[in-house]
Formats: structure tokens, C-alpha cells, sequence
């Protein structure tokens, strides 16, 4: 007892001091109308800061349905625009591989994604049950992300274009000239373009799009824009900085890509090398 | 004497806030100035006392009371770090007279640029003006330490001729 009115004997001063603290402080924002406001409408901000941060939670709960529904109907539409893409010539017959819907896309989710390691890769909610393949293109609205480089009966892992391994074959959208394009593992946000000789006009924003060359991905899907030119060491090539459209950070939903006729021809190109 | 000293510096006080966008607060020269060993409960409530007779005076309810009881309470913490270790029993007041003016300038200029600070901070009550309340600060506080000085002064010399 005797220990404790000594403890408040000595510290009865930051008791006091609290005290009069806050009746100060209740004084000051009761009493003059100003203070009164902002304190009021910092309880506002807060309690509203509070709101909009749980409602991103709410919201990514009920807008789930609704960007699955909107990721399949894309699909659904893409799907019919590749079947439309024969000539409309009733009075010339024709029979090749135009008329054919060359192209087909599925959707698919993100499950798993890294931006910051060499070989960063990209798990989607879909595998070999769902049609996903070793090879198969995968693009998101905003452009090229990668490669399906492994299927489980469920899953399948994209090497995207910011993994060091990855090689996509590009081109110059209005020059037509192509190279190849690659990662340095630095910015997540930025690849190279190599192989494009140094004649060629380019100009920083000129558009990087697949070239078409290969299975994988149909011609003409958007990469991203030039950022940066340099001359390789020997002059010969420029080393073009491209800025990829696919922000990496934010992919939700991407769109898998399978070329229908990519069988036959590989297998065409195959028996060609074989036979030479 | 202590309540002599309060009348005083509450008339002259009231009178100086009347010049406008730089505030002098002379009026903390009574927290500073008390005895070192005065009873806590009495720097507190004397604090939060002059606080409340000047709100009473400039109607700003709780804004100066809440600024002095501030600084009360932190010279109830920091004067005994800040005094000398060589201190006499008869060195009773923080002032020139015993501690010389090296030593009073620093006093005051931790003191009055918490109050200061504080007070100027409360009467924004946000951070949207900050920089406009921060040149305030330092403006008033140098401006409050002049008089404190000049105060000091005139008490340092009169004492001197007794």
C-alpha cells in the first residue's frame, strides 16, 4: 500500500499532465469552430480511407463472377473474329488455309506470378484437362506475355518474356524488318530488340509486334513500343530497348493461344530439313 | 510573487497579441522561470492555469493551455538534465544570474520552439498549410526570444543595481 502511494507520489505528474492534456485538448476542439471542423473531418478522412480499403476486398469478391464471365465472353468473341478471317470472294472458289479459323483462344487465370528473379514464371489455373500444351502462345488485353513451357493435369507455368531464357521472335510494325527479342533480367517493364541492321529507320514509339514466324503466336500482336536506340558494338545491329505493353505486375486474366494448324506445319517443316 | 508575475505578463501578453501575423508569447517566461525545485503539481497546474487565462483572454478555448502544460511537463522532465552538475543548492532559478546567458539561450530556445511549435500546429490543426504554419513557428520564436532576452535583461540589471 505504502509502495504504491510512494509509486503515485512519484509519478502523479504524468497523471496530472495527461489530465490536463487532454482537457485541453477537449477545450480546444468543442470550443472553436475551426478546430471542431478538421478534427471532425479527419474522422472523416479516416472512417473513409477505412471504407474504400475494405471495399477493394468486397469488391474483388463480387466482381470475381463478373471479370470470369468477361474473360470467357472475350474469348468466345476472338474466337469468332479468327473464323471470319477468310476473303469474301463468292465468285472466286478457293480452298486453303484462310478459310480456316487458324487460331483458337482459351482463358485462363493467374495463380502464381513473379517479376523479380531471372527466371521468373507464371502459373495459370488450366492444364492438360482444360487443353493447355507445351508451346501454346499466351497474350494478355494488353499484349504478349509468354510461353506454356509445362502442363500438369491442372496447371500449367508460362516462361514469360521477362524470364532470361525466353526468346520471341518480333518485328518493327510499319518497317516489317524482324528480330529477336529478349530479356536482360534488369526492369520488368523493359526488353531488347536485337538483330535489326542498323539501316533501318526506327524512331523512338514505333510499335514491336510478333512477327508471325512460328507457331506460336498469330502475326501482328502487340509487344510494346521502342524506348531506347543504341548501335551494337560493331555497328552492324541496333539494340533497341522496347517498352512491354504487359504490365507483369497486374495480370489477372490471360488468353491461351492454340494454332490449330501448328501440327501440320511443324510437320511440313520437318520433313523439309529432313530431306535436305 | 508568482501571482504577481502572472498579472503582469497576461497584461502585457494581451497587448502584444494584438500585432498581427507575428505572434510574440512572452508569456511562457513564467513556466521557464519558475523555481528549479517547485513542487510538479504546481509547474503543471500553473501551466495549464496562465494556458487558460490567456484562451480566456484571445478566446481560443484549450489552444494555449494545451501548448503550456505541454512544455510544464517537459521542463518537469528535461531541467534536470539540463542543469549544470555543479549546481549549488542556492542556484534555485534557471536564469542568467546563476547559469550565465550560454546556458539560458539554449534553455530557452529548446522551450520556446516546442511551445511554439506546438501551439502554432494545434491553431492549423492540419498539415495543409504547412509550411506557411512552419515560417510562423520559426518567425514567432525568434521574435518570443528577443523578448525573453530582453526580458531577462531588465531583471538581470535591476537585480544587479540592488
Amino acid at each position: 500500500m505504502w509502495g504504491f502511494l510512494h509509486f503515485l507520489q512519484r509519478t502523479y505528474h504524468y497523471l496530472l499532465f495527461i489530465v490536463l492534456q487532454v482537457t485541453a485538448f477537449m477545450l480546444l476542439v468543442s470550443k472553436n469552430p475551426y478546430q471542431r471542423a478538421e478534427f471532425l473531418s479527419t474522422g472523416v478522412a479516416i472512417s473513409g480511407g477505412l471504407y474504400s480499403f475494405t471495399s477493394t476486398f468486397t469488391q474483388a469478391f463480387v466482381y470475381k463472377d463478373a471479370n470470369e464471365k468477361l474473360a470467357a465472353e472475350n474469348v468466345m468473341l476472338k474466337n469468332m473474329l479468327a473464323g471470319k478471317t477468310k476473303l469474301n470472294l463468292p465468285s472466286f472458289p478457293y480452298s486453303d488455309t484462310l478459310e480456316l479459323a487458324t487460331y483458337r483462344y482459351s482463358y485462363a487465370k493467374v495463380v502464381n506470378n513473379s517479376v523479380n528473379k531471372l527466371g521468373n514464371a507464371i502459373t495459370l489455373n488450366k492444364g492438360l484437362a482444360q487443353g493447355m500444351r507445351v508451346g501454346l502462345g499466351v497474350v494478355s488485353s494488353h499484349g504478349v506475355v509468354g510461353v506454356i513451357k509445362g502442363v500438369s493435369s491442372n496447371y500449367s507455368v508460362v516462361l514469360p518474356i521477362i524470364n532470361s531464357q525466353m526468346r520471341i521472335s518480333s518485328k518493327l510494325k510499319h518497317t516489317g524488318y524482324f528480330g529477336s527479342l529478349y530479356w536482360d533480367g534488369r526492369d520488368y517493364r523493359k526488353a531488347h530488340l536485337e538483330g535489326i541492321e542498323h539501316y533501318v529507320q526506327i524512331s523512338v514509339g514505333d510499335t514491336v509486334v510478333t512477327s508471325g514466324y512460328g507457331t506460336i503466336f498469330p502475326e501482328g500482336m502487340l509487344i510494346g513500343t521502342v524506348d531506347k536506340l543504341d548501335l551494337s558494338a560493331d555497328g552492324a545491329f541496333y539494340d533497341i530497348v522496347v517498352n512491354l505493353s504487359t504490365n507483369y505486375k497486374k495480370l489477372s486474366y490471360v488468353e491461351v493461344i492454340s494454332n490449330i494448324n501448328a501440327g501440320e506445319q511443324a510437320k511440313t517443316e520437318g520433313e523439309q530439313t529432313t530431306n535436305e | 510573487m508568482v501571482v504577481l508575475f502572472i498579472g503582469l505578463q497576461v497584461f502585457i501578453l494581451n497587448n502584444i497579441q494584438i500585432a498581427g501575423f507575428v505572434n510574440p508569447y512572452l508569456y511562457i517566461y513564467l513556466i521557464l522561470c519558475l523555481p528549479v525545485n517547485a513542487p510538479k503539481w504546481l509547474v503543471l497546474s500553473l501551466g495549464f492555469g496562465v494556458g487558460t487565462a490567456i484562451d480566456y483572454l484571445t478566446a481560443t478555448p484549450g489552444l494555449h493551455a494545451s501548448a503550456t502544460v505541454f512544455i510544464a511537463f517537459v521542463r518537469l522532465i528535461l531541467l534536470p538534465m539540463l542543469l549544470p552538475l555543479s549546481r549549488t543548492e542556492d542556484e534555485n532559478w534557471p536564469t542568467v544570474k546563476y547559469f550565465g546567458w550560454s546556458w539560458f539561450l539554449r534553455y530557452i530556445v529548446i522551450f520556446t520552439l516546442l511551445h511554439h511549435t506546438l501551439l502554432f500546429m494545434l491553431e492549423a490543426f492540419s498539415f495543409k498549410l504547412f509550411w506557411f504554419t512552419a515560417i510562423k513557428i520559426v518567425a514567432s520564436t525568434i521574435f518570443t526570444l528577443l523578448l525573453l532576452v530582453f526580458t531577462q535583461r531588465i531583471q538581470y540589471s535591476s537585480e544587479d543595481r540592488m
